[in-house]
């Protein structure tokens, strides 16, 4: 990250510590984008996100005095965020996750890059393998390769060690090249059924 | 982590943000920033799951095993009253 964005965030920590409304502005117009990204990515589906999000920032705002002054702001919020979706996702194995539907509404989509026109097919195609891939490799690779944290930031915001961070990265990044693999197959296939 | 290299890892870099209503954002952002300034209370997530748990699994479950109890009692009572 630039050294001057870290310094910006210092500064950001420093409001937030002393509650400044001012301070919580600028952050939330800086992050809440990625914020929301990464959670409708990570959830899989925008109504689920939805309440993430509204439990992040909730929180957020409830325990900024309390944030240590050397809080590396940008993980710090992602791993509030993370924290909610994992939290979501135990109460929902449970079935006392508030958003009860979620369980039988039909799969949402999710951001529909077909509607982006700078959006490539590849890219598109990286998105579905990502809602097909386990929840714990979706979470480091967009942690990593999506948002851009290094492998520390990501074992912080994750709660392991550093190398099992890696580990867990190379894994992810293995069954999603798998998953991209099986799919084109599947495309070969199809269309020399149709030729024949 | 990002590479310049591994095509998979930079079709996910390149994965565009995710549009969001400006209203909700907005209304989230004011919300959030009432709460932070301590003129709103926002319940704790975890109150409110825990009272949709007592609620919808804990208390039924307290109630039905009242019942049952209640229920076999009874049938003890008249067994003993009537067949005895």
């Amino acid at each position: 990250m630039r050294a001057d964005v870290v310094r910006a965030d210092a500064a950001l920590v420093a409001g937030l510590r002393r509650r400044d409304p001012r301070a919580f502005d600028e952050v939330y117009t800086r992050y809440q984008g990625r914020i929301w990204s990464f959670l409708v990515r990570l959830a899989g589906r925008r109504d689920v996100a939805e309440d993430l999000v509204q439990e992040t920032w909730m929180q957020v705002a409830r325990y900024a005095e309390r944030l240590d002054e050397n809080t590396d702001l940008r993980a710090w919020l992602f791993t509030v965020a993370r924290n909610r979706h994992r939290s979501h996702r135990r109460w929902a194995l449970l079935g006392w996750a508030r958003s009860e539907p979620m369980d039988v509404e039909p799969e949402d989509p999710g951001p529909d890059l077909e509607d982006t026109t700078a959006a490539r097919a590849e890219v598109a195609l990286v998105h579905e393998g990502l809602q097909a891939i386990g929840a714990a490799h979706r979470e480091v690779l967009l942690l990593s390769a999506v948002e851009g944290f290094d492998a520390p930031q990501v074992a912080a915001v994750i709660g392991i060690r550093e190398d099992a961070a890696r580990k867990r990265l190379s894994r992810a990044r293995a069954e999603l090249a798998a998953w991209l693999e099986t799919r084109e197959a599947g495309k070969r296939n199809e269309i020399q059924g149709v030729r024949r | 982590m990002r590479s310049t290299e591994d095509p998979i890892l930079n079709d996910l870099a390149a994965l565009p943000e995710v549009p969001r209503d400006a209203a909700a954002a907005e209304a989230l952002r004011r919300r959030a920033r009432l709460v932070l300034v301590g003129e709103a209370s926002e319940p704790n997530p975890l109150f409110v799951r825990l009272s949709f748990a007592w609620s919808a699994a804990v208390l039924p479950a307290l109630l039905l095993g009242f019942g049952t109890a209640y229920a076999w009692a009874s049938t003890r009572l008249l067994e003993q009253i009537f067949l005895a």
